[in-house]
């Protein structure tokens, strides 16, 4: 199945490149010069992608009449072949040719291609004989209408398999959906839901539009799997023939791609593969003699990251030499000998790139005739994306494709500010803070600016609404503070309210709207209502705060460092504390809901019944208290106390401990020692110790 | 100076008429739920979801010094087609009609209005150019509340 999928897909794109190729064969006799090269490039491009679809697929009758046009443009390009009308004449042949075999099985093309295939050679070698070019060979073509007439039952079918629609109507499609859902929403809102009758038919749309959605949806995202699964075989494949031994290893299939994207990647990445095993990868002796395992290893990966696609495609073979490019550029006269002597090792490099260059000294049928990298980067820049290259000579290549989300659904927190509602990316947010009464005052004025102090960091902090234009911004209204990621840094929004995480689909931003600098998007949310997508870095940019990077801002306090304490009391007012690493969490439960259990008092919480323990039954000599109504478990860490928790009535604070503690009053399991913290003598203790020793005691 | 549409889509603001060329309009929409823009020009009054394509709605009594007024839920939206520019539209109080623009025609001098011609029905319509609308409204230093 995966193979009828890969074999429409590659029909497809076939005829889209043999439609360009009678075009541009038909315009060629009448350029001139650099127009005349540049179509001979684009056209030999297209040949080469098809030959390389061709043999992917094991077609290859296909791959052999590319081969041979593709032979006869290269001598073309070379400037050892004219332009003849004869020349032309069976190029065209061959074009049409290429286009009947698509839709035939292959044994039935086998025996017109092998004299068009003879003749391609011939006219590349330049013994054209000008009759067999102007009257071609009747009797084979009547034949092949023959098969045209007549196609093969299975084949016919499977030209209907797949349609092209253009990437507008699918938009179209796709933002119609969403609106069918919002108004599906809407509806059943509004519903009686006692009326059966109605009840029904609401229930019909939920699904159809639920379908409706999803279907649609996938006529434009795909996961990029259905392109990476046929890589691993196709250098398994292409190994064989070099002679080589090659594994390739895939990661990030489920990254999900425009479909449109997916389908002019897979030339790229086609000639990329081609270009490690053949290129790239060493024979096996080489790669011992160098120290590296016979099997050479490709890797291919992709992921989302800051908005875009990224590809990786890494071998670890030979790495290209600048040197060696760098001669061999100037040789095939595609850089002077100035202009490589003043570049770097690595834009030397970059000189594979351009169009016909080729460092293989021999042309095999997989690559090497110096197209495929230039392939690789028009088809690359053709989609808005761009091609880097990292090369280390003896360790391998790199190539490295950045790819624009054209349409993309992504996680954001719709949040509200002066009245304005945006959404924040998810990727974009580290984590919010609640500004309560006794925090809000963290907010500080610093040098114009406002600084806030988060944890032992002093953030810069911009009020949101302020940024968006509100009119008035009460301060009352600020509620929170999302600490959000801008490049390396981060910095803090003062926000007023939070709303639901909604996972929207990205639309492009209004081309009026980009001057104001501090939005990536738009979107339509759940209620139908537009909303703009913020970027955290224009943000910065607007408002002018430095976003601090994670590290940098420590501040030094003036007490020593022993980690941070939780203080509690316990019923007898007694005042405790413990580093919050020995404990696991803190539970809070009411009067009542404790249960007494063979003569104690238990708590049942998720995880597990709890044994209550008070403080003095855990330190000897401590005054006597109870265990309280209402207040606090505190769950040891640890895995030696499962059935215990220290419950306590209030919890006071955090502190940080001195570095050294004072010596404790009293001695017993778990106690640490004695420290001042927030102005009161307290008992530090070790809650997990402590409970492990009431357990095994007990 | 283009040569005049021969024919366009009137309508009323504030009691005046105007008029877009047939061709720049795409579609009349009742009023449809709109958010304000943050942080951008007054001229952009909001954006509002039709169908599920997001357009830009400009304020154009304020670009057209008229009279501010919120728009009104009996208000319509005419959105204009890509060859106006990206998606977006205005509004409006109300739709005339089909006006046949012949006629002795004033040219008008200003950035939006092009001319004014003098109508069947009777009174003054004046041709706006919507392309001329968007790149107004982008100007950052309109305010609201300016005009009297």
């Amino acid at each position: 199945m995966q193979d009828q999928a890969a074999l429409d897909e590659f029909r497809a794109e076939a005829r889209d490149h043999l439609a360009r190729v009678s075009e541009g064969l038909v315009r060629l006799e009448r350029l001139e010069g650099v127009a005349r090269v540049e179509e001979v490039n684009r056209l030999f491009r297209s040949l080469h992608s098809i030959k390389g679809g061709a043999g992917f697929l094991g077609l290859k009758v296909l791959e052999s009449v590319s081969h041979g046009a593709e032979t006869v443009l290269d001598r073309v390009r070379k400037g050892s072949l004219a332009v003849t009308p004869a020349v032309i004449d069976i190029l065209l042949e061959a074009t049409d040719l290429l286009g009947r075999l698509l839709e035939q099985a292959e044994s039935e093309g086998e025996k017109n291609a092998a004299g068009l295939v003879a003749r391609l050679l011939d006219a590349a070698s330049g013994s054209v004989a000008p009759e067999t070019m102007i009257a071609g060979d009747p009797e084979p073509l009547a034949g092949e209408s023959d098969s045209e007439a007549a196609p093969h039952p299975d084949m016919g079918a499977d030209k209907n398999r797949s349609i092209r629609v253009s990437v507008e109507v699918a938009d179209r499609l796709m933002a119609l959906a969403s609106e069918l859902v919002l108004v599906r929403n809407q509806a059943l809102n509004k519903f009686e839901p006692r009326d059966s009758a109605e009840r029904e038919l609401v229930s019909r749309l939920n699904t159809v539009a639920s379908d409706i959605q999803r279907s649609v949806t996938s006529t434009r995202m795909q996961p990029v799997a259905s392109l990476f699964q046929r890589l691993p075989r196709a250098a398994r494949d292409l190994a064989r023939q070099l002679g080589k031994s090659i594994e390739l290893s895939v990661s990030g299939a489920e990254v999900e791609l425009d479909r449109g994207v997916i389908e002019r990647l897979a030339d790229p990445l086609t000639h990329l593969i081609r270009n490690a095993c053949d290129h790239g990868i060493e024979p096996g002796p080489e790669r011992v003699r160098a120290g590296k395992p016979e099997t050479g290893s490709i890797r291919v990966e992709a992921r989302h990251e800051g908005g875009q696609i990224h590809v990786v495609v890494r071998d670890d073979g030979a790495g290209i030499d600048p040197e060696r490019v760098g001669r061999l550029a100037i040789e095939r006269g595609l850089a002077t000998r100035a202009e490589v002597e003043s570049m770097s090792p690595g834009q030397r490099q970059l000189l594979v790139l351009r169009p016909g260059f080729s460092t293989a000294s021999r042309v095999t049928d997989l690559s090497g005739r110096g197209v495929g990298l230039d392939v690789v980067q028009a088809n690359l820049a053709a989609i808005g994306g761009t091609l880097q290259l990292v090369s280390e000579p003896g360790l391998g290549t790199g190539f490295h494709l950045r790819l624009p989300l054209t349409l993309a659904i992504i996680p954001c927190l719709v949040v509200e500010a002066g009245g304005f509602r945006v959404c924040a990316p998810q990727r974009d947010l580290e984590e919010l803070v609640l500004l309560e009464e006794g925090v809000r005052q963290g907010v500080e004025s610093c040098h114009g600016g406002l600084v806030y102090r988060l944890r032992d960091q002093l953030l810069p902090v911009v009020p949101l609404a302020g940024l968006l234009g509100a009119k008035t911004n009460e301060p009352g209204n600020c509620r929170y503070l999302a600490v959000v990621r801008c490049g390396p840094g981060r910095l803090g929004l003062v926000i007023d309210k939070v709303s639901s995480p909604e996972e929207i689909v990205v639309k492009p931003l209004h081309p009026a709207l980009e001057p104001v600098g501090l939005f990536s998007g738009a979107t339509v949310l759940g209620d139908g209502l537009v909303s703009l997508i913020l970027d955290t870095e224009g943000v910065a940019n607007k408002s002018g705060a430095v976003p601090v990077p994670a590290a940098s801002a420590r501040v030094a306090r003036p007490a020593g460092d022993g980690g941070l304490v939780l203080l509690f009391e316990d019923s007898s007012g007694g005042r405790y504390g413990t580093p919050l690493k020995t404990i696991s969490k803190v539970v809070r439960y009411e009067a009542g809901q404790s249960r007494r259990l063979a003569g104690r008092a238990t708590l049942d919480i998720p995880g597990g019944i709890r044994a209550m323990v008070a403080m003095h039954e855990l330190v000897p000599g401590a005054p006597r208290g109870i265990i309280p109504e209402s207040g606090y478990l505190l769950l040891p860490n640890g895995d030696g106390t499962p059935g215990v928790g220290v419950a306590v009535a209030d919890i006071v604070d955090t502190a940080r401990a001195p570095a050294a503690l004072q010596p404790a009053p009293l001695a017993a399991a778990g106690v640490l020692g004695a420290a001042r913290l927030n102005g009161r003598p307290t008992l530090v203790v070790d809650t997990a110790a402590m409970a492990a020793a009431w357990g095994g005691a007990g | 100076m283009s040569a005049n549409p021969e024919t366009a889509c009137s309508f009323r603001l504030d009691g005046r008429l105007f008029g877009f060329g047939i061709s720049m309009v795409r579609e009349v929409h009742p009023m449809a739920p709109m958010v304000p823009v943050p942080a951008a020009s007054a001229g952009f009054l909001g954006l509002v979801n039709l169908r599920g394509a997001i357009h830009l709605v400009l304020d154009m009594r304020l670009l057209l010094g008229l009279p501010e007024k919120v728009p009104a839920a009996g208000d319509l939206l005419v959105l204009f087609n890509a060859s106006a520019g990206p998606a977006f539209g205005v509004v409006v109080d109300e739709i005339g009609g089909i006006e046949k623009l012949s006629g002795p025609s004033l040219e008008c001098p200003g950035p939006l209005v092009v001319s004014v011609f003098d109508t069947a029905s009777g009174g003054a319509l004046s041709l706006v150019r919507p392309q001329a609308l968007l790149a107004a409204a982008a100007d950052s230093s309109l305010v609201r509340g300016a005009m009297p």
